[in-house]
């Protein structure tokens, strides 16, 4: 048997460099599918801590880019108004939204998705945040 | 047999950013376990040397932030003393504590391990680095 072909869920770490509060709304590069698979659960581990913010704040949305960097959908989010804080060096989820949380989000090989940091009026500052992406093979 | 339960040794990879010779100890995210694992070796590759000094230097410490990026035992360390130098683009090994050798350092899943720039003196600039964690999986 191939390991692509094996099932299970394998884990892929990534570096996102700090986003400043005045950044206006920015897409980093979170994840290449390596193969057919899908994705079933977004996280990352923020360096410092962030306190959210009802006014001035970032909404953390996962981006389906399709294979070709055009897409927009957003499959997954994680706003941080007051009372959603992330922790230093605690790993915090972003939910993917209701419709991908079954199936997760099915991506063909090559296919990408992107943080997309959504600066909301005067925004918050992010700091350096390891991600993990877990996925799986799907059925060719 | 899922991916998970496949015995034998993974590397994730991750990316650890410059650290000013200036700047405090910080510390920074190194790996997730993304499943009950342990894991058995840490290494860099720095992008640029470093020349090590009794005085003046960082300390690289591995540490345990456990589930809630809090904890702080530390796992590892490799100090840049005297003649314990950094070569660019080449591999270190930051060697575990003489109680983890044996059977590795043992993570729950979404437990954090953090590298820990320890500044002595006046410190010295770390360059951007690579970080290579081996780990497998233990018994669940």
């Amino acid at each position: 048997m191939l390991w692509s072909a094996l099932l299970g869920k394998r884990a892929q770490q990534g570096f996102i460099p700090t986003v400043a509060a005045v950044t206006a709304t920015y897409e980093a590069a979170l994840f290449c599918a390596p193969q057919k698979c899908r994705v079933t659960q977004v996280d990352f581990v923020p360096r410092t801590a962030v306190t959210g913010n009802d006014t001035n704040t970032k909404n953390l949305n996962v981006i389906f880019k399709n294979g070709d960097g055009s897409g927009s959908t957003e499959v997954g989010n994680l706003d941080l108004p007051t009372g959603v804080n992330l922790t230093a060096l605690d790993l915090k989820n972003i939910p993917l939204n209701a419709i991908y949380l079954t199936s997760g989000v099915e991506m063909e090989a090559g296919d990408v998705l992107t943080l997309q940091f959504e600066e909301v009026n005067s925004g918050v500052a992010i700091p350096n945040l390891m991600t993990l992406v877990t996925w799986e093979p799907a059925r060719a | 047999m899922l991916w998970s339960d496949l015995l034998g040794s993974r590397v994730t990879t991750g990316f650890l950013p410059a650290v000013a010779a200036a700047t405090t100890t910080e510390s920074h995210p190194l790996f997730v376990a993304p499943q009950k694992c342990r894991v058995t070796q840490v290494d860099i590759i720095p992008q640029a040397a470093v020349t090590g000094d009794g005085t003046d230097r960082k300390n690289l410490n591995i540490l345990n932030a456990g589930s809630a990026g809090a904890g702080t035992t530390e796992v590892g360390n490799l100090d840049l003393s005297a003649d314990v130098n950094l070569t660019a683009a080449d591999l270190k090994n930051i060697p575990l504590n003489a109680t983890y050798l044996a059977p590795g350092v043992e993570l729950e899943a979404g437990d954090v391990l953090v590298l820990s720039y320890e500044k002595v003196g006046n410190g010295v600039d770390m360059p951007d680095c690579i970080a290579l964690i081996t780990w497998g999986p233990s018994a669940a």
